[in-house]
């Protein structure tokens, strides 16, 4: 599952950067929000067979820039709870419906409650698996394709 | 108008007595309930209120209830309550159009606001008369764009299939789209939808 991008492992911070290319309006962009070059591997290789890219980001301030052209979300739940809510809240007023799902450990719960709460949004709760992680985000997809 | 009434139920009688005492100190009229049968023995639609219910109980849940409830058209809005915090069920409850999940030992003022929060949204279903007039003034403040783009989100377009329609950029549709649920004041297109459908004729 994790196999095929091992040659990343050594890339730092450079090979984390996003990819630049404006994708086609109809291809399924899925936007990443996490910093963690391990969990960045094993949700791209998750992806894969659904994604045709995968466009990862460090930090909310530049996602929020650039986030017109994804087709779904998926973001880890920052310690700061109120950040993460805060994020999906920023996203909604902008005009930004495409759906989110965030991973979240199990102590997260009343964020889980609020993120729920919020139209087009889903919550994970950590650990998450392959299978489950792609069921979300194809039931995502397919609720706003 | 009757006064709505919050319904309590719970097999745990202690905690029944417990929440009867919060939500009766407020000022809210209140029935007790031991199980999801009992209260559907004694449930009337037409009567205005919410429900707070505690997730797990013996023979019906009260996820189980509000599935039942569902079925049966009920609308009448949900505050869980658990003493599990299990994440997947709080979410699914909510996303089945549960008002709020709060966890025991729950903090009273949390649970007074989504009671609250319940109640209001049961007021707004049932005043229909008031909405007629206010969907019609406030459909006339739109631009004819933003007509066009709420015809089409209300036949359950997505915005990729509306722009490609009306040929305007995606992100433009998704502007348009945030700005009718502003114009409107819902929070959702499935309330947009509500309003716009589900206005029983005058």
């Amino acid at each position: 599952m994790r196999m095929g991008s091992e040659r990343n492992r050594q890339g730092g911070a450079p090979a984390r950067e996003m990819r630049t290319g404006v994708p086609r309006p109809m291809a399924t962009t899925i936007y990443v929000l996490d910093p963690d070059p391990d969990e960045r591997k094993w949700i791209e290789s998750a992806l894969a067979p659904i994604a045709e890219a995968v466009v990862f980001f460090d930090d909310a301030a530049t996602l929020l820039a650039r986030v017109s052209e994804g087709s779904c979300l998926i973001a880890s739940a920052e310690p700061d709870e109120a950040a993460t809510l805060k994020l999906v809240r920023d996203l909604r007023g902008r005009g930004a419906m495409l759906p989110v799902i965030v991973l979240g450990p199990h102590s997260a719960f009343r964020m889980a409650v609020d993120i729920a709460r919020l139209e087009n949004t889903d919550f994970l709760e950590r650990p998450v698996i392959v299978r489950q992680l792609r069921a979300a985000v194809r039931k995502a997809l397919k609720a706003c394709a | 108008m009757t006064e709505p009434t919050v319904f309590i139920i719970d097999d745990d009688e202690a905690f029944r007595d417990s929440v009867n005492e919060l939500v009766g100190s407020v000022g809210f009229a209140t029935q007790t309930f031991r199980s999801g049968l009992e209260f559907l023995e004694a449930f009337d639609p037409a009567s205005p209120g919410c429900l707070v219910l505690d997730v797990r109980m013996a023979r019906m849940s009260g996820i189980a209830l509000q599935a039942k409830l569902k079925e049966m058209g009920a609308r009448i809005p949900i505050v869980f309550i658990s003493g599990h915090g299990d994440i997947a069920t709080a979410v699914n409850a909510i996303k089945d159009g549960a008002v709020d999940f709060v966890q025991k030992p729950y903090h009273e003022q949390q649970l007074l606001d989504a009671i609250n929060e319940a109640l209001r949204r049961d007021a707004a279903q049932r005043a229909p008369g008031v909405d007629a007039v206010d969907f019609a003034a406030r459909v006339a403040t739109l631009t004819t764009r933003e007509r066009e783009v709420m015809a089409l989100v209300l036949k359950g377009l997505p915005s990729k299939v509306i722009a490609k329609e009306l040929a305007i950029s995606h992100r433009t549709v998704e502007q348009h789209r945030s700005r009718l649920l502003e114009k409107f004041g819902v929070s959702s297109v499935t309330e947009l939808m509500r309003l716009a459908f589900e206005r029983p004729a005058e």
